[in-house]
């Protein structure tokens, strides 16, 4: 997502926005051509943004997701289908899309009948939406390295330093999904604010606006929890010293609780 | 000659409009639209998997709008086929979108706010749509007609309501008799034509109210 904008319009349903779009673009969501009148026209309410030299799109914030192929999520396990054929199983994710996803334990790495994970419900996975299946079926997911993981390193599930895989303990908290892209961003600020502040943390953000926090002491995890909330309706100057105010309260709480059991 | 209206507008006045985008944190999208008095709120559930699986279609979405406390299901039907003729439906296979509409203050002219709140839920829940359809209600009294009744003008005379696509008097959507007479199809071209230049208002008003909404993401969010 280029940070500059420059159609930097809002757009409503309906809207002809062929002026603003150079021929031979590519037309990403929220944009529709019309072959009878050759035309392009909005379909969302939002921002015209260009993604990349040559893609438009409509930029939303929503709290529902829309599947991608090959979008990283985070989901919760509902619910355990049943078995296929190969002696797996199939359990039904929830990742806040339309329909819950399908989640094969033969899907992660070095997974075979005998030596598979067992998934219980309710625990919280980090995947990759493997594929749409056309609309027909559920999304499925998949945690093993796709095409786009060339770089990673391939670690078994019994592992826990796969990229792909369960996340276990920690909390889960949902967002909307342009938060999400907000923070998947290398510069995002809420996030370089927390941790220059040296507090201990992992976090793993899904697309799909699942948010998954992990940390040493409770009253950090829940300063994060406030600082990304609180984030979605601030600007950067904003965000640098609520973090900072959120840090120094928690900071001195803990200080205080120190000082109280010493006594 | 015009007569004054009981509440001093001119025939072709409309009421102030109001309208408050993401007010139901646990919806997908919602809208408050008020039209004077008349104050609808609508909530987008959607597009999610049905309960009952005979419920789908295999290539497009179903869409239901319900209105709990409505007495006839005639306006349920109506705004269900709007909607359906306006969103993308086929962009959300084996969905429904459920909304649901609260009229919170009764002044007239109920189903035209009711669809404008549920046109803005959509739009803020994100759902795809070809076209912004436009309500207008028109009160056929003697002498002229006139626009946005309020409830003590509609309990004297019939009134009709047109819907417009993008504001265009040439595409009229549908349209929807208070009483059971049908009207005569000149009364109905009479209305379209006075509508479609209201139309415009609505949807400048429309423009204004989700720009404040995007800019204030694009400081925050989108930068």
């Amino acid at each position: 997502m280029a940070k500059s904008t420059q159609t930097t319009v809002a757009v409503l349903p309906g809207d002809n926005v062929t002026e603003r779009i150079p021929l031979s673009s590519k037309l990403g969501t929220g944009l529709r051509y019309d072959a009878a009148s050759q035309q392009v026209y909005a379909t969302l309410a939002g921002w015209l943004s260009q993604q990349s030299k040559n893609t438009y799109f409509v930029q939303v914030n929503l709290s529902r997701y829309r599947p991608h192929a090959e979008d990283r999520v985070v989901g919760i396990v509902e619910d355990r289908m049943g078995q296929d054929g190969n002696g797996g199983d199939y359990y039904r994710v929830n990742i806040g899309a339309s329909h819950l996803a399908i989640l094969s334990n033969l899907s992660f790495e070095g997974a075979t009948k005998r030596n598979k994970p067992h998934l219980q419900v309710g625990q919280v996975v980090y995947a990759r939406v493997s594929s749409l299946n056309e609309g027909l079926l559920e999304p499925s997911l998949s945690c093993l390295l796709g095409p786009h993981d060339a770089g990673m390193p391939r670690k078994d599930w019994m592992t826990s330093e796969g990229c792909y895989g369960e996340l276990k303990g920690g909390n889960l908290i949902r967002i909307s999904t342009g938060l999400a892209r907000q923070l998947l961003q290398p510069d995002n600020v809420v996030l370089q604010e927390l941790a220059a502040a040296k507090i201990e943390f992992e976090v793993a953000i899904g697309v799909n606006g699942f948010v998954w926090l992990n940390s040493t002491l409770s009253e950090y995890t829940i300063v994060i929890q406030n600082a990304i909330r609180n984030s979605q309706v601030m600007t950067d100057a904003q965000i640098r010293a609520m973090v900072k105010s959120l840090i120094y309260t928690a900071k001195k709480k803990l200080q205080q609780d120190r000082d109280a059991m010493e006594e | 000659m015009t007569e004054a209206r009981p509440d001093g507008r001119s025939a072709n006045t409309l009421r102030p409009l109001s309208c408050e985008l993401g007010c139901l944190h646990a919806a997908d999208g919602s809208a408050l639209w008020k039209a004077g008095n008349t104050h609808v709120m609508a909530a987008v559930h959607g597009p999610i998997a049905p309960r009952i699986a005979t419920e789908e279609h295999a290539d497009k979405c179903r869409i239901q709008v319900v209105i709990p406390t409505s007495s006839s299901s005639e306006w349920e039907a109506f705004l269900t086929r709007i909607l359906t003729s306006c969103c993308c439906t086929q962009l959300y296979p084996r969905c429904i979108l459920s909304i649901t509409i609260h009229v919170l203050s009764h002044d007239g002219s109920i189903l035209a706010a009711a669809l404008h709140a549920a046109v803005s839920a959509l739009m803020d829940a994100g759902i795809e749509m070809k076209t912004l359809p436009v309500g207008v209600t028109c009160l056929l009294s003697n002498t002229d007609i006139l626009l946005d009744p309020t409830q003590v003008e509609e309990d004297e005379s019939a009134s009709l309501i047109i819907v417009l696509e993008n504001s265009d008097a040439d595409q009229m959507l549908a349209c929807y008799s208070s009483n059971s007479l049908n009207q005569s199809v000149q009364t109905i071209l009479k209305c379209s034509v006075v509508a479609a230049r209201v139309s415009q208002a609505i949807s400048a008003f429309w423009r204004i109210a989700i720009e404040s909404k995007v800019k204030q993401q694009c400081e925050t969010i989108f930068s």
